[in-house]
């Protein structure tokens, strides 16, 4: 009889061992490599974001949080982000290789259906600039 | 709903008669005696913690129809989340049955109904099960309730051994009628299986497993058109919301949610020895959004364990009870991580464990009760101390409090003839010593007001006096009348804070 009772109490020790939910230190960021380039494949030495605007943001959908991207350094930035699904658009001053400051855009992921996924934990994404009328 | 209470308070007279016919019937006094002691308060939960057990917990059958209605008001709230007053009328039957010596039986009913006044901050039933993952709002309103609830089980001896079976369901309705009218249907049913083996004379161990279905559906409907501007904000903890879905079209809400459970129990078979219990419990509760194809937007475990250790000793003058009681829960909550949602479909692309609550308290009780002819005196003491920590990975938010709650309980009981006369009065210390606040400045301002008020409430120390008073009659060797008073005061730093109940009711 002994038996049994150990055997109970093993099985209810186990089970609720077992049964636990144990947070294994899964990877909730993303280490983001942001590229820009021009139409006319201008070097850009710096890129600055004009988050004075309403249309500057790097937004994750879900939570609605916002990030602000550093400076693009030799036309690319690093950023650690939440894994999630982005929003992405903003105008920026781009100072070429050669000293001149243009005025640039990027839209490529500014509504929900062109949703940027950020789901790895290491993404590269390449953005496309197009300049504006200064 | 009603013709249920109605069946099951005729199921529960016809089962008592029965009971009777089948047993040396009690005074009806001492039979309450017996069940209304603090000591018989205390050890009851371990008792009830498995079916197959509760065959041991009493030799006489007892059975209370009673109708009651409770009362509480707080100057400002001490939960935004309850409101600030509530007044409900209840309606309860249940009943111990033995059938002989081979068998017990129970069965119960409530019927609940009343107004929670001035709840801000909430949106859905069931607040305190479900937290993090509610729907709340800045609106304030008046909560209409309306709960069921109907339990049933019994044990049966065969030898040595005790089988038991039991199931308990509740169905709760919570609407308000002023813009934004969020209602909210709940369904929640549990059923165990147990066993139980004797050991020896005086003890039995028992196992049992449980499993639990629990299922709410809620929507927040807006009947003035220009009116519907309050956003509903879909919550994920220490002050933030599921942006994406917030405002007033994501509303339609359901949760669902399976747990098992498994415990371990050892009582005395008589009235003297060690009572240990062992408790485990996990709950899974998925939070579905019915506009965007029933996604899973969060997943909530809640994991509880609970250990108890007692003893209970009786002799001619004196009885003394000690528990020592441990509980520890853990709740997890995962966030989805939704797709844009393009073709309408809403694909769960990941999830990530973003909330974490580990919450502990040790609880230390002692009874003395000194009996004298037909007089009896309580003296209680508790001790409790509990630690909780809350935190959320990204932005990084930690709330932690660590509270100790001291108490003292005097009562004096008088059985004579045919009046059961008892009178008790308890005074508790609340106190907060430790905290830890650390919210992130990304938390809208109206939120972080919301978790600062909060803070300040359970930090608060806080004095709580309640007397309580209850006579019953015999008005035949089988049944009496009885009436029972409570009143509870809060002294603390926030105005009046005050509860009181009153219940009426007869004993068969």
């Amino acid at each position: 009889m002994k038996t049994t009772y150990c055997s109970i109490l093993l099985m209810t020790a186990f089970l609720s061992l077992t049964s636990c939910k144990v947070d294994g230190g899964e990877n909730i960021y993303s280490e983001v490599d942001f590229s820009a380039c021009l139409p006319d494949d201008a070097q850009i030495a710096v890129l600055r974001i004009d988050y004075t605007l309403a249309g500057s943001f790097l937004r994750n959908i879900n939570t609605d949080y916002e990030y602000t991207l550093p400076a693009f350094i030799n036309g690319s930035c690093h950023i650690k982000l939440r894994k999630g699904i982005y929003l992405l658009s903003f105008d920026g001053d781009a100072t070429l290789a050669d000293g001149t400051v243009r005025r640039v855009r990027f839209a490529g992921h500014s509504v929900n259906r062109d949703a940027l996924p950020l789901t790895g934990d290491h993404e590269t994404v390449l953005l496309n600039l197009a300049y504006l009328q200064q | 709903m009603r013709h249920l209470v109605i069946l099951t308070i005729m199921l529960l007279a016809v089962m008592q008669a029965w009971a009777q016919s089948d047993t040396v019937s009690a005074d009806v006094n001492r039979s309450t005696e017996e069940r209304l002691s603090e000591r018989a308060t205390l050890v009851a939960r371990h008792y009830g913690q498995i079916t197959a057990n509760r065959y041991f917990q009493y030799g006489t059958s007892l059975s209370t129809v009673s109708a009651g209605w409770k009362y509480r008001y707080e100057k400002n709230a001490i939960a935004v989340w309850r409101g600030n007053r509530a007044s409900t009328g209840l309606f309860s039957a249940d009943s111990y049955l033995r059938f002989g010596g081979k068998s017990a039986a129970f069965i119960g009913a409530e019927y609940e109904n009343g107004i929670l006044d001035n709840v801000n901050w909430n949106s859905t039933a069931d607040y305190e099960l479900l937290y993090p993952y509610v729907l709340i709002s800045p609106a304030t309103g008046k909560v209409h309730h309306e709960r069921y609830s109907f339990s049933g089980g019994c044990a049966s001896r065969f030898g040595r051994w005790v089988s038991g079976i039991s199931g308990s369901y509740r169905a709760l309705h919570e609407f308000q009628r002023i813009d934004p009218r969020p209602r909210s249907k709940v369904n929640d049913l549990k059923i165990e299986a147990s066993l139980s083996r004797m050991i020896g004379r005086n003890y039995a161990l028992g196992a049992a497993a449980d499993i639990r279905i629990y299922k709410q559906t809620m929507d927040v409907s807006y009947f003035n058109e220009a009116g519907a501007f309050t956003p509903q904000y879909h919550y994920i903890g220490l002050g933030q919301t599921f942006g994406r879905f917030d405002g007033t079209t994501y509303t339609e809400t359901r949760h669902k949610g399976f747990g098992y459970g498994f415990r371990m129990s050892l009582v005395p078979t008589g009235s003297n020895g060690f009572l240990a219990a062992f408790d485990y419990s996990r709950l899974k509760m998925n939070r579905q959004l019915h506009e965007i194809n029933e996604a899973p937007i969060t997943v909530l475990w809640t994991d509880r364990c609970e250990a108890n250790l007692a003893y209970i000793a009786e002799s001619n003058a004196w009885d003394y009870t000690l528990s020592l009681c441990g509980n520890y829960e853990r709740r997890q909550g995962e966030e989805a991580v939704v797709d844009n949602g393009l073709m309408g479909e809403f694909k769960i692309l990941d999830r990530h464990t973003m909330y974490d609550r580990h919450r502990y308290c040790a609880t230390l009780n002692a009874v003395a009760e000194w009996h004298h002819d037909h007089h009896c005196i309580t003296i209680a003491s508790e001790a409790q101390v509990e630690a909780e920590k809350e935190q959320y990975r990204d932005p990084v938010s930690v709330i932690s409090h660590t509270s100790l709650n001291a108490g003292i309980h005097a009562g004096y009981r008088r059985l004579s003839g045919l009046w059961l006369f008892s009178a008790t009065v308890s005074g508790d210390y609340h106190t907060c010593p430790a905290n830890r606040f650390s919210i992130s400045s990304s938390v809208m301002q109206e939120l972080s007001d919301l978790l600062s008020y909060t803070r300040l409430r359970i930090m608060d120390d806080c004095f709580v006096l309640q007397p309580r008073l209850s006579v019953q009659r015999r008005l035949q060797q089988a049944g009496a009348i009885f009436i029972s008073l409570l009143y509870r005061q809060l002294f603390h730093s926030y105005g009046v804070s005050l509860a009181a109940e009153i219940s009426l009711g007869y004993r068969f």
